[in-house]
């Protein structure tokens, strides 16, 4: 299971790479980066995951020996919390830049905003 | 002491607050965050004061629970001082941007800045892994806002590259952790770095894999950096400066946080690349911002390569983390500062466009503080002495020689010396004269004759010229604010004390200081305008009392030569009586130059002589870009210069210090030893001589990299140009005789250095006196005969004998006297007449005879006829080439001698005799003052000319410690095992011989038939411009015809194509940025992958 997970998460994280290096429409790249982003997420729910484990509150059912063995551990789940909310600030950013962007260009595409290089 | 964790509760509860600040109004607010910056600097410089006492670092546990549990923060004494410094460029920064006159920061720029503080703290502080992706990404959220307050438009283009980079390099990150936190169950660093052993294979790898690129990629390594040089062009500069200065440290301290684990070369490879790669596309950027940026980008790799540079001996073994502390110190202030000129200017020109319009800067002259806070910015970016750059640099290097990573090396200084090109040349864009249009590299002769009625006819020409070049000067209202100025002159203040400071403690104190004091105090009389000529005064004091102080101190060849430089300076210094009353600098500049090149003769370390030897490189550069036209010159001076230096530094690199070993002080070791050391060395050892010769040639100006000289003598004031011919060109010569006998160390088996030396001595001498001969422009004239007669002093070097070495050291001071006499003499004439161009002259002899008497004795001293000092010079020189066996080199040394006649005939002809023009009937006498020091050194060359023994017999005693005497004495005649040669004899029988002809030519003075001035006759000859029917011009035309392809500019061409090939490669590299994200996102897996191999085992 837990290894499923991984796998499906490094789909994710293909299929949004993908995404952002190949799309020319700047909303769709911000998708494919929404995607990998997501796909992080999942990878760090499973490397917490434990096989038939339960929830790591400690009570009657999950005296505190048992923790360690059939507890969830926690870090991973709070970890995630933090960088879903972080992702969404930046994904909020890229969006209203992009939208600036058009403003400016009249163009959403990214090989019409490329004014600075080299 | 204050827990850390206030520190980051301060500056995010007063990013709350601010907005109530503001709302009692703007100066409340702005007054308000400052105070609170300056708060946060007193707290880290406390944690310095306080952890520099003693007792652990500072830990505060979160929550109360300890590690792995909570979230560590921590400070060491390392963090607090890069916490200071962070703080310290905040404060400025803030300053400069929050008090600027236009579009101060307000609002949410106030509070989005006090997040991106947070943010750097954190990073500094945690030592939790999660924790430091939370940090990294408050701060890029808040520089993503803060780039989309930005005025200019491409901002946000910039913005969303910016973003698209850093997600990806944080998905690695978090990729990293999860993986970390698989294999080893805790997110605290120390625990991470404690299982250093289960980083082996598999999921451990890759974890460590995904971290690593992604740390290395926040710090924006090249060559997968394109977005961050986007921002630095994009963003308001203030902006940038803080990107620049506070990101990039907080980030190099992450790296820092997980060394344990990184395999350092790993770091090496990584440093290397994103050190060299960005200097190369730099050289073609014509925006200021992204040239910077490049730079930025390029310093930070020298961090990372900093930190992989292993213990003296041991590859890669320790951690030089002191070092890297202090690059990014440096890096922090004096990038930050430069930003902020950049902003205070809004001026995005670098010099390199190719459009006229797009070329160069404006000139900052007329703005003293802001042009001085330029040039120490740019110096201590560049890492040169005595900013703490400097030290950091040297410290790294050496290591690196230690430990034979050659190629690492030679990157690191041939990535440097294009740093020094790119920034440079901006610096020499904003400080050269208003009007000069910085392309004089050569004599420019004017289109056509000025009319006969107007007296300053060259001058009126070159106004003409330069009106058209279009340059302007920065004006009043082209800088915003002053809040730039303030944060730009605190940072450079900070870099100058810190750097002294750094200098203090590595023994190079006293030397240094004068050097530093005399550049302060003559600046602050500038200042508060006290005239050039009590400033002279003062300063001609100042060096005779150095000198005197120094003399009982030294022996030998260093005695020698602070007698050349010390008396030969304070001298010609006199000469600045006349004159202006206000000329910023001068005096400054020119006391700065002696007392450096006083401080070499008795440093007793190699660091010493390297930080005297590149003041007197800087001070003296700065002198050359005084000049009305020098801005073209000093730009190939400090070029070259410093490519000498960096040589330098390679040659002490590789041989482990052992040239030099103690210095010229009294711990120095006999040549003996030396020697012995060096061979101990092998090949590096040979190599290493070898690298210093070509760094002296070079400094000296030797044929083939000679470009710099006739322009960065020529183009010198007129006063200065005599001082930087006589004595700076002797600070080689010095070097040559320091070093002494290593040069003698064979190459290979068959071929010595010191034949290579005396090859290279007679070719300089007969091409500086060929070019010497077909100038029109008098003082390029002179340059270029500096340049052959110092190619006379290297031959004599390289005999490698008693007479030759005592020939060497003859001959530098009898041309440090003549050649002061000449350049001063011509100074005079210059003032006088307006022009520099020869045919343009003649006939002063009736009005300036004193300067007549002056220069004929000059030019029989220089051109070797007896009975003048200048005769025993040829004799010893070619008395010690016969004993030597070098006959072909003699015979071409006298040919070159012969040519040297010719144009010392043309000189005194030209300029003196003939007739005079109508428009300089009027001319007066030069002025006392620069005839002063003329006839103070015509005494000097009689009284040589009449008892050589006095000059000889000295210079004898300095030279037998090393190489045994050959030469005898009888009474004041000097015997060789070739002949002897009797000054006094001498000069009493061509006195005769010369009476009795002037005698004769009294006699018949009435048959002679005076000429008029166009009593000239063409035979079926068109002249093609008036100026051609001047006998004066074109001189040796007919000499040009069989000669002419000699001077052949082919050196010229051999440069200018190593300059079109550095420029169509570094085009090449920068075409690799091609402004898609895209492309950058592909790059960085691209660096993802090139990670991995290495980690796989590929070492690149």
């Amino acid at each position: 299971m837990t290894q499923g997970l991984i796998i499906l998460s490094f789909a994710l994280m293909a299929i949004g790479m993908w995404g952002l290096m190949s799309r020319r429409h700047l909303i769709r790249i911000i998708i494919g980066f929404s995607l990998v982003d997501t796909g992080v997420h999942l990878l760090l729910v499973a490397v917490g995951y434990r096989e038939s484990g339960t929830a790591p509150i400690v009570s009657d059912r999950l005296p505190l020996e048992l923790l360690a063995r059939r507890g969830v551990d926690p870090v991973p789940s709070a970890l995630v919390l933090t960088a879903i909310v972080i992702g969404l600030a930046v994904t909020a950013l890229m969006l209203s830049f992009a939208v600036r962007m058009y403003q400016r260009t009249r163009s959403i595409y990214i090989d019409k905003n490329k004014e600075l290089r080299w | 002491m204050v827990s850390p964790v206030y520190l980051i509760a301060g500056a995010l509860g007063f990013a709350f607050l601010y907005p109530v600040f503001e709302a009692a109004g703007r100066r409340v607010g702005r007054g308000a965050a400052t105070a609170a910056i300056a708060v946060f600097l007193a707290v880290t410089v406390a944690w310095i004061l306080g952890l520099a006492a003693g007792g652990g670092p500072i830990v505060s546990h979160t929550a109360g629970f300890a590690a792995p549990l909570s979230i560590d923060l921590m400070v060491t004494l390392t963090d607090a001082v890069v916490l200071t410094v962070i703080n310290t460029v905040a404060l400025f920064g803030f300053v400069a941007m929050a008090f600027r006159r236009e579009s101060g920061w307000m609002g949410k720029q106030v509070v989005l800045f006090f997040v991106l503080l947070v943010g750097s703290y954190g990073l500094v502080m945690t030592r939790d892994l999660f924790n430091v992706f939370v940090f990294m990404e408050i701060s890029g959220i808040a520089v993503f806002g803060l780039l989309g307050t930005s005025r200019d438009g491409r901002a946000f283009e910039a913005g969303f590259k910016y973003m698209v980079a850093s997600a990806l390099a944080s998905i690695f990150f978090l990729i990293g952790v999860a993986f970390v936190y698989r294999s080893v169950g805790s997110l605290n660093i120390a625990d991470i770095n404690g299982s250093a052993h289960l980083f082996v294979d598999g999921t451990a790898v890759l974890a460590l894999v995904f971290l690593t690129t992604a740390i290395l990629v926040e710090l924006k390594p090249a060559p997968a950096n394109g977005w961050a040089l986007d921002i630095y062009e994009a963003a308001d500069p203030g902006l940038s400066a803080l990107l620049s200065a506070i990101n990039a440290t907080a980030m190099a301290m992450v790296l820092t946080r997980v060394l344990p684990l990184l395999d350092p070369r790993l770091l090496a490879v990584a440093g290397v690349a994103a050190f060299a790669v960005p200097h190369i596309q730099a050289l073609r950027q014509e925006s200021l911002g992204r040239m910077l940026g490049y730079s930025s980008v390029a310093q930070v790799g020298l961090v990372v390569l900093a930190l992989s540079v292993g213990a003296p001996g041991v590859p890669f073994a320790g951690i030089a983390l002191p070092a890297a502390i202090v690059l990014l110190l440096n890096h922090a202030l004096a990038k930050a500062g430069l930003f902020w000129i950049a902003s205070a200017l809004r001026d995005d020109r670098t010099g390199s466009g190719e459009a006229p319009e797009r070329a160069w800067p404006a000139s900052l002259r007329g703005r003293p503080v802001a042009l001085i806070a330029a040039a120490m910015l740019a110096l201590a970016l560049l890492g040169l002495p005595p900013f703490p750059g400097f030290w950091a640099k040297w410290n790294v290097v050496t290591t690196l020689g230690a430990s034979q990573s050659y190629v690492i090396l030679a990157f690191v200084l041939g990535g440097s010396l294009l740093e020094v090109v790119y920034i440079m040349r901006w610096l020499v864009g904003v400080s050269r004269s208003p009007g000069d249009d910085a392309t004089t590299v050569a004599e420019r002769i004017p289109a056509d004759f000025a009319a006969p009625d107007d007296a300053s006819g060259a001058d009126a020409d070159e106004e003409g010229e330069i009106a058209g070049a279009g340059v302007a000067v920065a004006q009043e209202g082209e800088i915003v604010g002053a809040g730039a100025a303030v944060a730009t002159v605190a940072a450079a203040l900070v870099l100058l004390i810190s750097g002294l400071m750094a200098g203090w403690g590595a023994g190079v104190g006293v030397p240094l200081f004068i050097v530093a004091g005399a550049l302060i105090a003559f600046a602050l009389l500038d200042a508060v305008w006290i005239p050039v000529a009590v400033q002279a005064v003062l300063a001609v004091g100042g060096v005779g009392a150095y000198t005197y102080l120094l003399v009982p101190r030294l022996a030998g060849a260093p005695l020698v030569f602070a007698l050349l430089f010390g008396a030969g300076g304070a001298v010609q210094m006199i000469a600045f009586l006349s004159g202006p009353a206000r000329r910023p600098g001068l005096v400054s500049l020119t006391t700065a130059m002696i007392a450096a090149l006083l401080g070499l003769t008795w440093a007793d370390s190699p660091l010493a002589l390297f930080v005297l030897w590149e003041l007197m490189t800087i001070s003296s550069f700065l002198l050359v870009l005084r000049g009305h036209r020098g801005a073209a010159g000093a730009f190939r001076y400090i070029v070259f210069s410093l490519g000498s230096a960096f040589l330098m530094l390679a040659a002490f690199a590789v041989s482990n210090l052992q040239l030099f070993a103690g210095g010229f002080g009294a711990a120095a070791p006999g040549p003996g030893e030396a020697i012995a050391s060096l061979a101990a060395l092998g090949r590096a050892g040979s190599i290493s001589v070898l690298l210093l010769a070509l760094a002296i040639l070079t400094k000296l100006g030797s044929v083939g990299v000679h470009l710099w000289l006739p322009a960065g003598y020529a183009e010198a004031e007129d006063d200065v140009s005599g001082l930087l011919s006589s004595i700076l060109s002797k600070a080689g010569v010095f070097l040559l005789f320091g070093g002494a006998l290593i040069f003698a160390v064979p190459l290979t088996p068959r071929i010595g250095i010191d034949s290579l030396l005396g090859w290279i001595g007679v070719a300089t001498a007969i091409a500086g006196a060929m070019m010497a001969l077909f100038q029109e422009d008098i003082k390029y004239s002179l340059a270029y005969s500096s340049m052959s007669q110092v190619g006379y002093i290297v031959l004599a070097f390289a005999i490698m004998s008693h007479l030759g070495w005592v020939t060497g050291l003859y001959l530098s001071i009898t041309h440090m006297l003549f050649k002061g006499m000449l350049f001063l003499g011509i100074a005079g004439v210059v003032s006088r007449t307006g022009t520099r161009l020869m045919y343009q002259m003649g006939g002063l002899i009736k009005r300036m005879p004193f300067s007549f008497i002056s220069v004929l004795i000059a030019i029989i001293a220089v051109s070797g006829v007896p009975p003048l000092s200048g005769f025993g010079g040829k004799w010893l020189l070619y008395s010690a080439l016969l004993e030597r066996g070098w006959y072909l080199q003699a015979a071409l040394a006298l040919f070159s001698s012969g040519v040297a006649f010719l144009y010392l005939f043309r000189l005194i002809h030209t300029i003196f005799l003939g007739q005079r023009k109508a428009e300089h009937d009027a001319v007066r006498e030069a002025p006392l003052a620069v005839l002063i020091p003329q006839y103070l050194f015509i005494v000097a060359i009689m009284a040589i000319s009449m008892y050589p023994n006095v000059i000889i017999k000295p210079l004898q005693t300095a030279i037998e410690p090393i190489l045994a005497g050959a030469v005898s004495w009888e009474g004041y005649a000097v015997i060789t095992s070739l002949g002897y040669w009797n000054g006094n004899a001498v000069m009493y029988v061509t006195m005769g011989v010369f009476i009795a002809p002037l005698i004769w030519l009294l006699v018949v003075k009435g048959r002679v038939y005076r000429v008029e001035q166009f009593n000239i006759v063409y035979a079926a000859e068109r002249p093609h411009t008036p100026q051609s029917t001047h006998y004066a011009y074109n001189f040796y035309g007919h000499y040009k015809k069989a000669f002419g392809r000699l001077t052949e500019p082919w050196i010229e061409r051999f440069w200018n194509a190593v300059v079109d090939l550095t420029r169509s490669t570094s085009h090449v590299f920068r075409s690799w940025n091609t402004g898609n994200p895209q492309t950058y996102a592909f790059q960085i897996v691209l660096y993802l992958f090139l990670v991995l191999l290495f980690f796989r085992g590929v070492v690149l």
